[in-house]
């Protein structure tokens, strides 16, 4: 399973193919703002359903833009992206990605309270000039029941610790019941108690929700903590699938050593 | 003794369409507020003295002025919006550039009209009307008076599609207010949201036009949301909060003109300082919670 999707190896073959176990199919993929300058050059990557993948990178290196390509936010300008055999933009439509966004602060004056940012999640699903039903109203308060913010339901959100919002968010995108989640940054200004926290919480979602799970960091420690496969990204991608079995030391150590190789690379001219 | 006994037949109808309009306005103040649109309302409301004086060059009058001014907002609108897109032009600056550039137009137009009244293709165009002269003040401040008979119910049922298509689109609304790209990737249409609300302030820009006049239906557009925000922080309290607001301002403006001073002032500008006294006391409201929790 694991050459399969190795983005080694030669995919003239298989060019835009569309695998039915991935979730996921990024396939030779180009982008760039500025013409001529490509942010990310012919990128290659399948997630298989259920797999937990971290891509990694320094900052610039991409990562955010191949999570907006993903999400359907930028069109690449070469390639395809398909996300659970559809465009990206057509998955959205469908509530088929839960995405918990960088922990970005939230304006404090925004007079929403935690349940009501959670009940964002089920929107999508509901459709317009709709009220939400009742099973998408229970699947939100499940969902902060599942990430223990039910006692915060009725705080404002501009209230609570960047970890209690972090929470809000995951929630929110637990809501919908996505079949991919995708997580930017998850780890960013959250110290180490609240990091091992986290990693446990994804742990017992992804086995509750059955999930997809993607998530981006240019934190070594976030992704190794809970991923069953690491992608290193640096305009290309140095992709590494790791066996269920490798243990996270294992994991660690190749990471790190893929990390340096990639960042030599790239300062040359 | 009925109203119209005390102060005259004419005194309702401009009082209830601008109860009306009012209640849009303060309603859209809100999402202005949260959306950080206000910029892009300064913008349409000074495309609406372009859309002026076209409608004084083309010689329309009534509805069709009222529709040719609409409509030039809406499309000074809608380029802001694109150029804001391109990331080439940082939206501020695109506002700023329109917002010089449609007024000129304005001016320049209603001025072209009087020297091009002798040419031929001119007359062809205008079929030979004339209209009077722009009032610029009553286009700058308002005159509510001139609401009456059909644009009182115009003025009514706009105001009343407005509160319907935010009740509607309530929950998408108020996510892509919070966060519009992450609102996006939940399934949320925001382009057509985004539009939506433009074509929606044009039109109440247009109509509030008589009410307040271009310059001061920013007030409306503004300080009710604003206010009312820095008066609680549950949504629903903060929309009826932004109402009431609004109508203290405009009923209390439009009391004091005519009750008062017997309609020797001019309401817009009571309207506004009422509003921005409300503003002022709904900070010291806000300081006074804040020191006590």
């Amino acid at each position: 399973m694991a050459e399969k999707h190795c983005c080694h190896q030669d995919h003239s073959s298989e060019l835009a193919q569309h695998h039915g176990d991935d979730a996921v199919c990024v396939d030779h993929v180009s982008f760039s703002y500025i013409p001529g300058v490509r942010i990310l050059e012919s990128v290659t990557l399948h997630i298989p359903r259920g797999t937990r993948l971290g891509i990694v990178g320094p900052n610039g290196g991409g990562k955010s833009t191949l999570l907006k390509l993903i999400l359907g936010l930028l069109r690449p300008g070469v390639g395809r992206i398909s996300v659970f055999g559809r465009s990206p933009h057509q998955a959205c439509r469908l509530s088929m990605i839960g995405y918990v966004p960088q922990r970005h602060d939230v304006e404090i004056a925004f007079p929403l309270s935690a349940a009501q940012v959670v009940r964002q999640g089920i929107v999508g699903r509901t459709g317009m000039f709709r009220r939400a039903s009742v099973d998408d109203r229970r699947a939100a308060a499940e969902a902060m029941e599942q990430v223990g913010i039910a006692d915060l339901a009725a705080k404002p959100v501009g209230d609570l610790s960047g970890g209690q919002q972090q929470r809000v968010f995951l929630a929110r995108a637990l809501a919908g019941r996505p079949r991919l989640l995708v997580l930017d940054e998850p780890m960013v200004g959250i110290d180490e108690v609240g990091q091992a926290k986290f990693a446990q919480l994804m742990d017992s979602v992804h086995r509750t929700y059955e999930l997809t799970v993607l998530i981006v960091s240019h934190d070594l420690r976030a992704i190794v903590a809970g991923c069953d496969q690491v992608a290193c990204l640096n305009r290309r991608l140095h992709f590494h699938d790791a066996p269920s079995g490798l243990t996270r030391e294992v994991l660690a150590e190749v990471f790190n050593h893929s990390l340096a190789g990639v960042a030599l690379r790239d300062e040359g001219p | 003794m009925t109203i119209s006994d005390a102060f005259g037949p004419d005194f309702l109808p401009p009082l209830l369409a601008g109860i009306a309009l009012t209640a849009a306005c303060a309603l859209l103040s809100v999402v202005i507020v949260l959306k950080r649109l206000a910029f892009i309302g300064q913008g349409i409301t000074h495309a609406g003295f372009g859309g002026v004086g076209l409608a004084a060059f083309i010689a329309a009058s009534g509805w069709w002025r009222d529709l040719t001014i609409f409509l030039f907002c809406i499309g000074t609108a809608i380029v802001i919006a694109l150029l804001g897109r391109s990331r080439k032009v940082m939206i501020d600056t695109a506002i700023g550039i329109l917002l010089v550039a449609t007024m000129g137009i304005g001016f320049l137009l209603d001025q072209m009209r009087i020297h091009l009244r002798g040419e031929e293709w001119y007359r062809a165009l205008t079929g030979g009307r004339i209209t009077p002269p722009t009032q610029w003040d009553a286009v700058l401040f308002g005159n509510i008076l001139f609401l009456r008979g059909q644009d009182v119910w115009l003025a009514v049922g706009c105001a009343l599609l407005v509160a319907l298509t935010l009740a509607l689109l309530y929950k998408e609304i108020v996510f892509f207010a919070f966060d519009e790209t992450v609102s996006r990737v939940f399934g949320v249409r925001t382009a057509l949201l985004h539009y939506l609300l433009l074509i929606m302030i044009a039109a109440i820009i247009v109509l509030c036009m008589k009410l307040l006049g271009l310059i001061l239906v920013n007030a409306l557009l503004i300080i009710p949301g604003a206010a009312a925000l820095l008066v609680s922080r549950r949504l629903s309290t903060v929309l009826m909060t932004s109402v009431i607001l609004g109508e203290v301002g405009m009923i209390g403006g439009y009391l004091a003109a005519f009750g008062v001073w017997g309609g020797r002032l001019p309401v817009g500008p009571i309207v506004v300082l009422i509003l921005a006294l409300l503003f002022a006391a709904a900070i010291a409201f806000n300081r006074l919670r804040s020191a006590r929790a």
